[in-house]
């Protein structure tokens, strides 16, 4: 992904995941070179993930972040130690060790 | 009133000085990290303080000064203006006029009022609205009838439910900024509550699904929160409850349990908690795996949880050990009077040993005891950290560096190492002067040092730590050095050192000790060290310290101070010498030997051999010229003197003593070697030797009669480990 994940983008993200957990079992997110990222993103990619297991698919996020992914992740409060009860399979994209 | 004021105002003459070297310690570390809202905050907080007290004593002037001061770091703690280098000198200049006006009043003297409006001026400037303000839109509190002292607000903890109108995006804000506004206000956790984000077929671009729990500390109350969510309030949901705050009540570190935050919150009834506690489980496991509770509620309870514990912890550290300020003078009375309580326990001991009741004697035992404890409380009580001076010289380091055009750093180490007040006050002065020396003359200019190879900031590394009976101060720079063949041509032309004598290195560098080694010549044909070093000297042998310097060539100097703990009673080592008593410091004392007559006839030359290293000694007798004939068989007494282990002969040896160290009367201050007395405990007077100058002494004595030999004290003294 690159460019601005902002909600300006949103509706295009979405359907790129959408499109992506048709196509693939197994989706990696990468941040290659995201210039700006604001919540609706976070909330698209929880949604995503929620979505992909209910479809027995999975999806995972690159395992380096960039700083500015870092920062709203952190600011947005969505780091956290376990993930939520849709998390079925205990793969929740905010869980860092 | 007046009789009140005068009052408050000698109360509050040590905590002003105290805040100004708080206020100057922020300032310098917030120049080294700008951005360090803690520093800002601690510079805030002694303005603050120094504005408030000073307007309750009726310090006008000081709180007016104060009080422009404190808005323009009110600005910086807003993150309206940054903390710039200028802004800061600036500061750091109005700390002085500050201390200048507390100066006027506590120690006499007028302070140069225009100074202060030239700095409010300069401070009015570097204010973003300073254009439409004139200096009569800020008045200072002062001028208000009753000067009340501001107390800071006291901090809460808060717990913040907000949740955004859907549409959020679409009014233009963005929820993320409101918690980074939110985040600044104090420590804070935020945990997005994220089980409302639908699937994505159902996501609506714009939407926010998210709301948040924030659990935050702040002393700014809670308008400030509320301010902050003043746009988004009517369409969202907000809800602030104060969860903790400072003085409450049930103010222990632990804080309520997980069940009850969540009942708290509204996430669980009565009765669904009941039922969990029923289970062997954990409360949260349980809740969860039932779903009665979502797991981001009960990680956002135990977050909440956590932090109320830590900011209870953290509060509880800061909150010091209750204390009181007494008047230096009642304290050396306390110290007179145990000292002369030690003298007194010292006789009774005596008299209890020699009548030999044992009904006595351990009476005699207990009060010993007691005294011995008495003692180490009541001189813990003098007592204090040497880091406040440390402080101080940070200042010293860089307006004096600047002003020179270097780079220097100064780096300590030790600071909660602890000393005699008066050693510390004495102190202070001596370690400017060193300090000084090693700007001026130990660390090259930036140039220099980088083509030398080093970098360009060089180092002053100040350092103290405790070693047995003393302190060891240790001032290290990484400059230039000594230059011993400088110093060297100058003693020869002194005539302090034959020229064709080829003294040691240590030797050499005693010698810039000397009075009269401070010329002109030396200021700029060497290194300059030397200069006033005497003035040094003198102070730290009037505290029974000594100095030690080693040098190397381009690596730099190290100047070590060994200073006595306490000035007022120390343990020491009682001897005797036909009738007369003489006490050692028992921590220069290594070991005792035996010297039998014969032994001691067979060499002249003063020389005994301690498991194969030859070890000087000094007969006492005949330093003191006591009449009468040595025992057959004498004590040596090994001390440990800068480095070199010197003996003394004594002809018996009696014990450890609590020594109470009391001046010698004016008469007899000029007689060497001795450096004060105490009353042993049947009353006769014990003199306590000053070994450093009797070693010194003999050094000089050998050296003369050495001359003719070819061979000296220091180089028969020198090999010894």
């Amino acid at each position: 992904m690159d460019g601005n994940l902002t909600v300006g983008q949103a509706e295009g993200l979405r359907i790129l995941l959408i499109k992506a957990l048709i196509d693939a079992e197994q989706v990696r997110v990468d941040f290659g070179t995201v210039t700006d990222v604001d919540l609706s993103c976070l909330q698209l990619l929880c949604s995503a993930h929620r979505s992909a297991g209910r479809m027995k698919r999975s999806i995972s996020l690159s395992g380096d972040w960039p700083e500015l992914f870092k920062k709203i992740v952190e600011e947005a409060g969505y780091s956290r130690l376990s993930g939520c009860h849709l998390d079925v399979n205990h793969n929740c994209l905010w869980v860092r060790g | 009133m007046e009789d009140i004021i005068g009052k408050l105002r000698e109360t509050f003459r040590e905590e002003a000085y105290e805040l100004l070297a708080e206020l100057e310690a922020g300032l310098l570390e917030l120049e080294h990290n700008p951005g360090d809202m803690e520093q800002v905050g601690r510079v805030f907080r002694a303005m603050h303080t120094i504005k408030g007290s000073g307007a309750t004593c009726e310090f006008h002037n000081i709180a007016a000064f104060t009080h422009e001061l404190e808005t323009t770091f009110d600005k910086v703690r807003k993150g309206k203006i940054a903390a710039t280098k200028e802004l800061i000198d600036l500061a750091l200049t109005a700390r002085d006029h500050i201390q200048s006006l507390f100066d006027a009043f506590y120690k006499g003297g007028a302070a140069d009022e225009s100074k202060g409006a030239e700095i409010t001026a300069t401070l009015r400037k570097l204010l973003p609205d300073s254009a439409g303000k004139g200096p009569a839109a800020s008045a200072p509190p002062a001028a208000k009838s009753k000067p009340a002292r501001e107390e800071p607000a006291k901090y809460a903890t808060y717990r913040i439910r907000f949740r955004p109108a859907k549409h959020i995006f679409a009014s233009g804000t963005d929820p993320v900024l409101l918690l980074r506004e939110l985040r600044r206000l104090g420590a804070c956790r935020v945990l997005a509550q994220t089980e409302a984000i639908p699937y994505l077929e159902d996501y609506e671009a714009d939407g926010c699904y998210t709301f948040w729990d924030v659990i935050l500390t702040t002393n700014r109350g809670r308008n400030a929160i509320e301010d902050i969510f003043i746009f988004a309030k009517d369409t969202s949901e907000l809800t602030i409850e104060v969860i903790d705050e400072e003085g409450s009540l049930d103010d222990e570190a632990s804080y309520k349990r997980l069940g009850e935050i969540l009942l708290d919150r509204g996430d669980l009834t009565p009765e669904d908690l009941q039922k969990a506690l029923q289970s062997k489980k954990k409360v949260g496991e349980m809740l969860v795996e039932h779903g009665i509770v979502s797991c981001d509620k009960v990680e956002s309870a135990l977050a909440e949880q956590q932090h109320v514990r830590e900011m209870r912890e953290r509060r509880q550290v800061a909150e010091p050990t209750s204390s009181i300020r007494v008047a230096t003078d009642r304290l050396d009375t306390l110290v007179n009077l145990v000292g002369e309580l030690v003298t007194v326990q010292a006789r009774l001991s005596q008299t209890a040993l020699t009548r030999g009741v044992p009904e006595f004697l351990s009476i005699a035992e207990e009060v010993e005891r007691l005294t011995v404890s008495l003692r180490d409380n009541t001189m813990s009580i003098r007592m204090l950290p040497i880091g406040t001076t440390f402080s101080k010289f940070k200042r010293a380091v860089r307006d004096l560096s600047a002003e020179l055009g270097k780079e220097i750093e100064l780096t300590t180490e030790g600071a909660e190492t602890e000393l005699d007040k008066t050693v510390i006050e004495r102190l202070s002065d001596p370690l400017v002067h060193l300090i000084r020396n090693s700007i001026d003359h130990g660390i090259e200019m930036p140039e220099v040092r980088e083509a030398a190879g080093k970098p360009r900031c060089g180092t002053i590394h100040l350092s103290a730590v405790h070693s047995g009976a003393h302190v060891l101060i240790q001032i290290k720079d990484d400059g230039a050095g000594l230059d011993t063949g400088a110093i060297r041509a100058k003693a020869v032309e002194k005539g302090l050192v034959p020229p064709d004598a080829t003294p040691s290195d240590r030797e050499l560098f005693t010698l810039i000790l000397m009075p009269d080694f401070s010329t002109a010549k030396n200021v700029t044909s060497m290194s300059g060290r030397g200069v006033g070093l005497d003035v040094v000297k003198k102070a730290i042998d009037a505290l029974r310290g000594s100095i030690e310097i080693t040098s190397i060539r381009d690596a730099g100097v190290t100047i070590t101070l060994k200073l006595p703990l306490t000035l007022a009673i120390i343990d020491g080592f009682l001897t005797k010498i036909g009738a007369e008593h003489f006490i050692f410091p028992l921590s220069s004392v290594e070991e005792c030997i035996e010297l039998k007559r014969d032994t001691a006839r067979s060499n002249n030359r003063h020389l005994v051999n301690v498991r194969g290293h030859m070890v000087p000694y000094i007969r006492l007798r005949e330093q003191f010229t006591i009449n009468g004939a040595a025992p057959a068989i004498e004590q040596i007494v090994i001390v440990g003197e800068e480095g070199r282990r010197v003996g003394f002969t004594v002809d018996t040896v009696v014990g450890q003593h609590q020594t109470v160290l009391k001046s010698l009367g004016r008469f007899y201050k000029q007689v060497e070697g001795i450096s004060g007395a105490t009353i042993l405990g049947d009353g006769t007077v014990a003199l306590i030797l000053d070994l450093p100058k009797l070693v010194s002494a003999a050094e000089q004595e050998e050296n003369v009669i050495a001359r003719g030999h070819g061979a000296s004290f220091e180089q028969a003294t020198a090999d010894v480990p």
